[in-house]
Formats: structure tokens, C-alpha cells, sequence
């Protein structure tokens, strides 16, 4: 949820304006509220543990500062700061910025901090167009924040390997046409890069790379021929248990190849994942309203438009009828006539999905992401009024929608509710925020009596309160799942080691007595336990996947209104 | 905006009923109290959507979870003594791949520093300093040299604490691919 605002409004002489013209640009202030800075915690300490958590929160909360102002302020050690840092910067969620005299600040970026909640959402989209191949790159990039192409079509071929038959291997061959599969259609894109340094022996180095982002690389695969197969873990070096043995020389560095890509790295370009999103939001929306066949229409105009379209863009480029014509999916068997009139019908529809913009080439439609966003996030708030009020209260609130303003008597009248309970609902939604007042003063002196006051939804202000209550409600979330697994930690613990054991006797080759009786350490009310827990945990997981995807829809209609 | 109060009497000035209550009505209490903090609701919510996917993607988020804990970029905090050593602990101790940022892309000043000779350049300078405001003291110079060896060396200490604890040897042996991608740029220090 940002809020934008430009740099500080400052006259000439003021140091926050020298400031300012020093970074050429104007600053985006995003201000994170306590729900929003609560999760963030949460993430980064489930993600990357306790030190890293201190670091990022604080960066977070304060905004830019240098190293030492962060152990400072922190009471943290400067070697765990650095690490911390490291860390965050390697993942994308914290740059650095030179500033004058050579100071180097960082910055926390904090919206990038709550999409680790979306991490599993990413990889499973990949899964579905990809495949496994695709899922495994994905997850690596985002495991890692950024890889080389080489390291990563190894790490990935090694694991499926690991999943194949014996004697079966994956080929490098497989997983890098994968990869360059991901780039071409945007998924995985390049990390800005090191510039070439001249070796120049003037001055000393600069105290931190400027990197260089490049737009017309940012999808080049650079000639790669990687040559091998993936490999499985070798049995020899496990123990009994198949736990790795306690100690493992340490390596030599005098066997290292050199890396083809060395300081090519690559990430996960989530905007693309999140254009996806988007798309599948609205294709279903349109099945649902109308039916199938329109919305495999829609879906074949988003498609075309994937990469002609702006991120952003309140509408797609204008397509033509004859091009939607040809480029509907092979075995979509519809005649010309027909797809025109489907075309009409959805241009016509009060949604306004899609619009007509012209005539030619049989008659040229977009489609309005931005209405279309607009028309998402409102369903979600009818939906919440709903479930959270009543289906009488959602009828007040969609008549308020639809009117765009009523008088309290007029909302009685149309929605057919006695008084006094529109009264309640009214109110009731008012102290929500779902609906506002809003004073239409009839003289100038305002006087009460002589005033308008008249009901009205302000959709993005209800939808900015809507999401801030989904950031509160998945902090919640994850904070009652780790009490519930704190709270049986040591049943959970005793679980773990009867698990363990019972793997340590399994290859040693006990009997079957032997094994029952180590199982019945875990008594049948402890199962129940274990089982409820299990059960609990599933479900609060399960809810937070969910909020996610309320959260995704909230945001992206937030972001696509403060673009315009 | 004037007007006279009626003497004695109350009267509004505007029409009370477009407030919404009448003249004389009974008006719900006043609230003293902050509300429950965990409030009765009228209606439950909605159950949540299940299927295939569903699953999956529940699975892959809980599963991601246990690997984050794995990966070398999860710091640990110095963990705290465990009242009895449990036989198990043995098995269950995850050995975590060293991880070596790529230099090139970072800040200097976020490079572990380099152990330097402690009998050297540093102490030289310590003397030189000390001898201005106490000469006339040997042991408090002495001193000074101490503390500022100490300094340095709790510094170094918690260095190398650091390296043994936290660079954890490899989980597996992985012949001659290691350090293909790791980048071993530590000794160098420029750019």
C-alpha cells in the first residue's frame, strides 16, 4: 500500500532540496503502516531468522541509513549487520545508494518484503506452465534471489535427478531450454549488472558498484553451451541413518572451472507473474458472468497483448477482430459472425471489461484493465459486506454503489428496509469505513439543518482499508499458527525423535517388534493431538494462501487508480 | 451562525429527525469500554476453497518453509545451552552450505574484515598517541595498548567465533562441480 507523495516541498538554499537535485529524481516516500510493518517481521523472520528480522524491520520503520547507524541504533555487531545486509541485499528487498563523501545508505524495500507471502503462488503458477522444469527454476530463484543461468541449470537438473528412476538423469540440455523458455515470454529477467570497469589506476574504487539495469538485455540469454547431466547424491557419502556424515573435509579451491556466465545473474521478474495474475482474474470473472466461450475470447485478447501492453497500461493495445479472428486457440471452431457478436456483447456489457475504439479491421476492442481491476475489487468488498453484515446489509451497499449517493431516506425507499435497521446497517458500515458521508452544504454557512448528507462508497478508500485489514488478518494468522505449533513443541520434538530413531533402527535392520514398540513412545491421545494440530496448522496455512489472493486483487487496483 | 438559544428551553436548531432518532427517544448506552477482543459474530465465514491445487500450493508453501530454515542465507541466532544433550540431536543436525556473496556487486564496507598482525602498524600508532597526554606515565601508556590490543582482539575473536559458527562445512561432497559457482573474490579487495 503506498502512498505517494514527492520530495518534501522545500525553496531554494534548503538542504532537503540540494538533496533531492542530487538524486535527480523525486524520492517515492512509501509509508508502511504497523499492520504492514507486523507482517513484514513476521516474513523475514520466518524466512531468514531473528538478526536478519532486526535489520530489516529497523530499515523498514526508519528508512535509508548507513552501516554503522544501523548496529548503532540496533545494538547490533557489525559483522551480524553486514551479514544481515548481505543477505537482504542478495534477496531484493534492500538496496544501496553512494552518497555524498562516499557514504553508503540502504534502503529496506518494503513492498517487495510482503510478497514472500505469494513465493509458493509464483512457483506453482510456474509449475502449470512450465511444468516441473519450470517450478524448480522458479523456486531456486526465489530460494536464492539471484542466480547465474549455469548455477541454476545444474542445481535443477540435480534435483530432478534426484526424483527420476535409478540409472535415469536429466540433461542440462532440457533445463536450460526451460530456462530460456521463462526468459522469452518475461517470467525470469536479468538483475542489473556490474559495469565494465576501465582499469583505471587513478583514485581509489568507488566504495560500492553502481549497477547498471538495461532495458534491451534485460531479456538476453547469453550463448551457453552448458553440457552435462544432473546427479544424485552419492550413497557412499551418506551414513546409515542417510544423514550426511558429522565431518566433511573442507574443499580445495584448485578444482574450480571457470563459470561461463560469471556476473550474469537472473531473478524472478514477479511483475510478470503478477500481469498473469491479473489475467486469470479476469478470465474467470468474464466466465463467470457470461460464459466459456467469452471468456476464452478475453483470454486470447490478453494473450496477444502480453507483451505489447505496458505494465501498468490502463487498457491493452486496440486489437481487430480479424486478428482475434486468427489468433483464437487452434480447434476453437466459432465463425467470424459469431466471435463479432461476442465482441459486442462484451463492449456492451455495464462491466465494461471491454471497450470499442474504433472500426476498422472489422472493428478494434481493448480491454480495460483498469475498469476491469475496478469492477474485481468491488465484488471483493460487496463480498465482505456480505459475509461480514448480511445479504440485506450487501443490498444497501450495492444500492449505494449503484447510485453513487443517497440520502439516508432515499436508501430506505429503494432498498425497501424499514428505518430504523437501514439506520443500523448504515451505520454499521459507516464505522467500518465501507461506506462514507458525504456533506453537500446547501448555503454557505454549512448550517446542519440546511445540509446534505448524503451516503456514498469511495471504493478506493474502502478498498486501502480492506487490504490493511488483510495485512492485519495474515499477521494474525501466521502469529496464531506459531503459538499453536509453539504450544506442542514438545510433543512435536518427541514426534521428531521417535521418527528418528525409528529411521536409525529401520536401517540397521531391527524387526518389526523392535519398530512397534519405539512407535508406541507416542501414546494414541499424543496422536490425536498431533493429528489436531496438523489439522489446525493446515487450515490457518490454507487461510493465508487465501488472504493472499485478496490482497493481490486489492493491491493491484490500488496501484493500477494511483497510476493514472 | 446565530441565533438565539430559546431562554430555558432546549431547542435545536435544525430538524432532529434527519439525524435519524426523534425527540425523547431512548438512545443506546454509551460505550465505556473498549470492544472484546474477541467478539461474537453474527455470521461464521466461509469455508475454505479445497481441491488439487489447493493442496499443492498448501504443501509447496509448508515445505518452503522447512528448506528456508536449511538454506545458508537463514542466520542463526547464538543458540541458547539445552538443559540435556538429546542422543537424537546427533541425527537431526542439518548441515548448512557455505554461502559467499558475490563482492563484486556489494558495498566494500560489507566485507568481513581481513585479520591483520596485531603486533604492528596498529600498536605503533597506539604507542605514538599514548606518549602525547601521559608521558609521564609508563604503565598508563601500557595500559592504553592493552585496552587497544583488546579491543582489536575481542573484535578478531568475534571474527573468527563467527567463522567457525556460522560457515558450517558442506552438507554433501560434491567433487569437482564445488566452487564453480561460489565466488572465493574474498582476498581480493578492489573493484
Amino acid at each position: 500500500m503506498r502512498s505517494e507523495r514527492g520530495g518534501p516541498v522545500s525553496g531554494p538554499g534548503d538542504p532537503l532540496r540540494n538533496r533531492n537535485q542530487r538524486e535527480g529524481t523525486l524520492r517515492l516516500l512509501s509509508v508502511m503502516t504497523q499492520a504492514e510493518i507486523k507482517l513484514c517481521s513476521l516474513l523475514l523472520q520466518e524466512h531468514f531468522g531473528e538478526i536478519v528480522e532486526k535489520i530489516g524491520v529497523h530499515l523498514i520503520r526508519t528508512g535509508s541509513q548507513p552501516l554503522r547507524v544501523i548496529a548503532h541504533d540496533t545494538g547490533t555487531s557489525l559483522d551480524q549487520v553486514k551479514k544481515a545486509l548481505c543477505v537482504l541485499i542478495q534477496h531484493n528487498l534492500v538496496i544501496y545508494q553512494v552518497h555524498k563523501r562516499g557514504v553508503v545508505e540502504y534502503e529496506a524495500q518494503c513492498n517487495r518484503v510482503l510478497r514472500m507471502l505469494r513465493y509458493p503462488r509464483y512457483i506453482y503458477t510456474a509449475k502449470t506452465l512450465y511444468s516441473d522444469t519450470g517450478e524448480l527454476i522458479v523456486e531456486e530463484l526465489l530460494l536464492n534471489g539471484k542466480m547465474t543461468m549455469s548455477a541454476v541449470v545444474k542445481k535443477v537438473a540435480d534435483r530432478l535427478t534426484e526424483t527420476m528412476e535409478d540409472g535415469k538423469t536429466m540433461d542440462y540440455a532440457e533445463v536450460s531450454n526451460t530456462f530460456v523458455r521463462l526468459v522469452d515470454t518475461h517470467f525470469v529477467q536479468r538483475c542489473p549488472l556490474v559495469p565494465a570497469t576501465e582499469n583505471s589506476d587513478t583514485g581509489p574504487p568507488p566504495p560500492a558498484p553502481t549497477l547498471v539495469v538495461s532495458e534491451k538485455d534485460m531479456y538476453l540469454v547469453p550463448k551457453l553451451s552448458l553440457i552435462g547431466k544432473g546427479k544424485r547424491r552419492r550413497s557412499s557419502d551418506e551414513d546409515a541413518t542417510g544423514e550426511p556424515k558429522a565431518k566433511r573435509p573442507k574443499q580445495t579451491t584448485d578444482n574450480k572451472e571457470p563459470i561461463p556466465d560469471d556476473g550474469i545473474y537472473w531473478q524472478a521478474n514477479l511483475d510478470r507473474f503478477h500481469q498473469h495474475f491479473r489475467d486469470q482474474a479476469i478470465v474467470s470473472a468474464v466466465a463467470n458472468r457470461m460464459d466459456q466461450t467469452s471468456s476464452e475470447i478475453v483470454r486470447t485478447m490478453l494473450r496477444m497483448s502480453e507483451v505489447t501492453t505496458p505494465s501498468g497500461a490502463p487498457f491493452t493495445q486496440p486489437l481487430s477482430s480479424n486478428e482475434i479472428f486468427r489468433s483464437l486457440p487452434v480447434g476453437y471452431n466459432i465463425s467470424k459472425q459469431v466471435l463479432d457478436q461476442y465482441l459486442t456483447l462484451l463492449a456492451d456489457d455495464p462491466l465494461e471489461f471491454v471497450g470499442k475504439s474504433g472500426d476498422s479491421g472489422g472493428g478494434m476492442y481493448v480491454i480495460n484493465l483498469h475498469k476491469a481491476l475496478g469492477s474485481l475489487a468491488t465484488a471483493t468488498l460487496e463480498s465482505v459486506v456480505q459475509e461480514r453484515f448480511g445479504s440485506r446489509c450487501a443490498r444497501i451497499f450495492r444500492l449505494v454503489l449503484q447510485k453513487k449517493h443517497l440520502e439516508q431516506k432515499q436508501v430506505e425507499d429503494f432498498a425497501m428496509i424499514p428505518a430504523k435497521e437501514a439506520k443500523d446497517m448504515l451505520y454499521k458500515m459507516l464505522s467500518e469505513n465501507f461506506i462514507s458521508l458525504q456533506e453537500i452544504p446547501k448555503t454557505p454557512d454549512h448550517a446542519p439543518s440546511r445540509t446534505f448528507y448524503l451516503y456514498t462508497v469511495n471504493i478506493l478508500s474502502a478498498a486501502r482499508m480492506l487490504l490493511h485489514r488483510c495485512y492485519k488478518s495474515v499477521a494474525n494468522l501466521i502469529e496464531r499458527r506459531q503459538f499453536e505449533t509453539k504450544e506442542n513443541k514438545r510433543l512435536l520434538e518427541k514426534s521428531q525423535r521417535v521418527e528418528a530413531i525409528i529411521a536409525s533402527m529401520q536401517a540397521t535392520g531391527a524387526e518389526e517388534a523392535q519398530l512397534q514398540e519405539i512407535e508406541e513412545m507416542i501414546t494414541a491421545p499424543e496422536r490425536q493431538q498431533l493429528e489436531t494440530l496438523k489439522r489446525n496448522v493446515n487450515k490457518l496455512d490454507a487461510c493465508e494462501i487465501q488472504v493472499d489472493e485478496t490482497i493481490f486483487l486489492l493491491e493491484s487496483y490500488i496501484e493500477s487508480t494511483m497510476k493514472r | 451562525m446565530a441565533g438565539n438559544k430559546g431562554r430555558g428551553r432546549a431547542a435545536y436548531t435544525f430538524n432532529i429527525e434527519a439525524v435519524g432518532f426523534s425527540r425523547g427517544e431512548k438512545l443506546p448506552d454509551v460505550v465505556l469500554k473498549p470492544p472484546p477482543l474477541f467478539p461474537d459474530t453474527d455470521y461464521k465465514p466461509v469455508p475454505l476453497k479445497t481441491g488439487e491445487s489447493e493442496d499443492y500450493v498448501l504443501a509447496l508453501k509448508q515445505e518452503l518453509r522447512e528448506t528456508v530454515k536449511r538454506m545458508p542465507y537463514f542466520v542463526e541466532t547464538p543458540e541458547e545451552k539445552q538443559d540435556i544433550e538429546r542422543y537424537s540431536k546427533r541425527y537431526m543436525k542439518v548441515y548448512k552450505e557455505e554461502w559467499i556473496p558475490d563482492w563484486r556487486r556489494l558495498p566494500r564496507e560489507l566485507m568481513p574484515r581481513k585479520k591483520c598482525i596485531k603486533a604492528g602498524p596498529k600498536s605503533k600508532k597506539a604507542k605514538d598517541t599514548g606518549k602525547g597526554p601521559s608521558l609521564t606515565n609508563p604503565a598508563d601508556v601500557l595500559k592504553k595498548i592493552e585496552e587497544d590490543d583488546a579491543a582489536e582482539q575481542e573484535e578478531y575473536d568475534e571474527e573468527e567465533q563467527e567463522e567457525e559458527n556460522d560457515y558450517i562445512n558442506s552438507y554433501f561432497e560434491d567433487g569437482d562441480d564445488f566452487g564453480v559457482d561460489s565466488d572465493d573474490n574474498m582476498d581480493e579487495a578492489t573493484y
